[in-house]
């Protein structure tokens, strides 16, 4: 039973990005801002941080898959990225001791590493044709801010669900 | 950290970027239908995703509500004032209708291009990076959504129906920056200045209006519709304001920024546009390529 603990909370945090998230996007009130929830790569980068790199590696396949199928028009594309970015920061986070500051800053690294490269292979296939600059202001650093804010609110209740689906 | 790129994983690297690229050339090709896994996984998750949107947007609305609330006066004085104005109107309304459905039955013509149904829908989910701009819709081919068909809110056009499950459809904002959205429009009350609506400045928030010929006299403020020859939309569709108007590069043509009339961020209901008027089977093809 215990084992569908974090497939259960990744698809929960995947709808909210969608659902709830775009009702309260700041677009509505007026803002040029933009909030980019990246909510369940939070999870899957505590799942590569305190359970196994392997396992969040297929679950970041199987939420980048569903994210492709469900938000976008390109298979492949968050399922590749995804993948790459908690195999990437997993391994680099390796060496580190990981406590809640630590596991901040290593939040952040996978939301800039995943969000650039979607912008990326976005701009190679000529998808999408957007400054660098206002990506940086507009986007990637209000999405930083919701994303270490995400981190901070779940990161002792996710510790204490890995400490009991490990056990 | 030495183990990087150990050749196993070298391996596994290259494997998944051919993943990649194939995955990516399958799903860039134009399809008219998406696949069937694709189709079912969409339709589950909708079910899902409107059980979280709607109460959110129900909460949201109340809060609104509040807001609202201190204007209440004020706007309840105007709208009386309105009415006697909207009374008048819909009497002529009808005196202009009931003539114009005269003279074309005179004219033996059916469907004009103005004419459509609409089909109302709910908002159930909206991708969460702004690259794509897909809206999911709670009604699907069960209830007669088809691919393409034009979707608006009462203040103008939003977009069109990009791919259509049972029950759940997608819809690609105008907003969006693939390049095959387009549509044909032109400057409300003179329908010698046309052109395409063939990209958004992310900027300035504005959809540019190319194409336009360079001796027509495009203000800002004008009205910009549809125009119907494009095969999908009906004709007469709001789409938004002229707020910026400049020769293009070569000094050919003319473009202008429009600032979409619809709120494309605050949506809740929307209506699906079916058009009255047919398309003929010849040029079905070249439809499906714009």
């Amino acid at each position: 039973m215990k084992r569908v603990y974090l497939p259960a909370i990744l698809f929960l945090c995947f709808i909210i990005e969608g659902t709830i998230m775009q009702v309260i996007a700041p677009e509505n009130f007026g803002s040029q801002l933009v909030l980019v929830p990246r909510f369940a790569m939070i999870v899957l980068i505590l799942i590569a941080l305190y359970v196994s790199i392997p396992l969040a590696v297929i679950y970041a396949i199987a939420a980048g898959l569903l994210h492709d199928i469900i938000y976008t028009d390109f298979i492949g594309i968050y399922m590749f990225s995804m993948a790459v970015a908690a195999y990437v920061v997993g391994q680099a986070a390796k060496v580190m001791h990981i406590n809640a500051i630590v596991g901040l800053l290593v939040s952040f690294v996978t939301v800039i590493v995943l969000d650039f490269l979607i912008y990326g292979l976005y701009s190679l296939i000529g998808f999408i044709d957007f400054p660098i600059k206002l990506f940086l202001l507009e986007r990637l650093l209000p999405s930083l801010i919701l994303n270490g804010g995400f981190f901070i609110l779940i990161f002792a209740p996710m510790k204490k669900v890995i400490k009991s689906v490990n056990e | 950290m030495r183990q990087f790129f150990s050749n196993k994983r070298l391996i596994v690297l290259l494997i998944s970027i051919i993943i990649l690229v194939a995955l990516i050339g399958f799903s860039m090709k134009e399809r008219s239908t998406l696949s069937k896994p694709e189709q079912f996984f969409k339709d589950a998750v909708a079910t899902v995703q409107s059980l979280f949107y709607k109460p959110a947007k129900t909460v949201a609305g109340f809060f609104e509500n509040l807001a609202d609330l201190k204007n209440l006066y004020e706007e309840n004085k105007v709208l009386k004032a309105r009415l006697d104005e909207f009374a008048k109107l819909s009497v002529d309304y009808q005196d202009v209708k009931a003539e114009n459905d005269e003279l074309r039955e005179l004219l033996d013509q059916k469907a004009s291009l103005r004419d459509y149904q609409t089909i109302p829908a709910s908002v159930i989910a909206r991708s969460p990076d702004r690259w794509n701009n897909l809206l999911t819709l709670d009604k699907g081919s069960e209830d007669g959504v088809e691919v393409n068909m034009a979707v608006i809110t009462p203040a103008g056009l939003i977009g069109k129906i990009k791919n259509v499950q049972p029950f759940s459809s997608t819809v690609q904002l105008v907003s969006d920056l693939d390049r095959t959205n387009r549509i044909s429009v032109y400057v409300k009350g003179n329908e010698d200045i046309f052109g395409v609506i063939n990209g958004f400045d992310a900027e300035k928030q504005a959809l540019q209006f190319s194409n336009i010929t360079i001796d027509s006299e495009v203000d800002e403020g004008e009205i910009v519709v549809t125009s119907g020859l494009g095969g999908i939309f009906p004709k007469n569709l709001i789409v938004g304001e002229i707020i910026e108007v400049k020769n293009d590069k070569y000094g050919l043509t003319k473009s202008a920024l429009v600032k979409p009339a619809a709120d494309l961020y605050d949506i809740r209901h929307v209506m699906i546009v079916k058009r009255a008027a047919a398309v003929i089977e010849d040029d079905e093809e070249e439809e499906e390529e714009r």
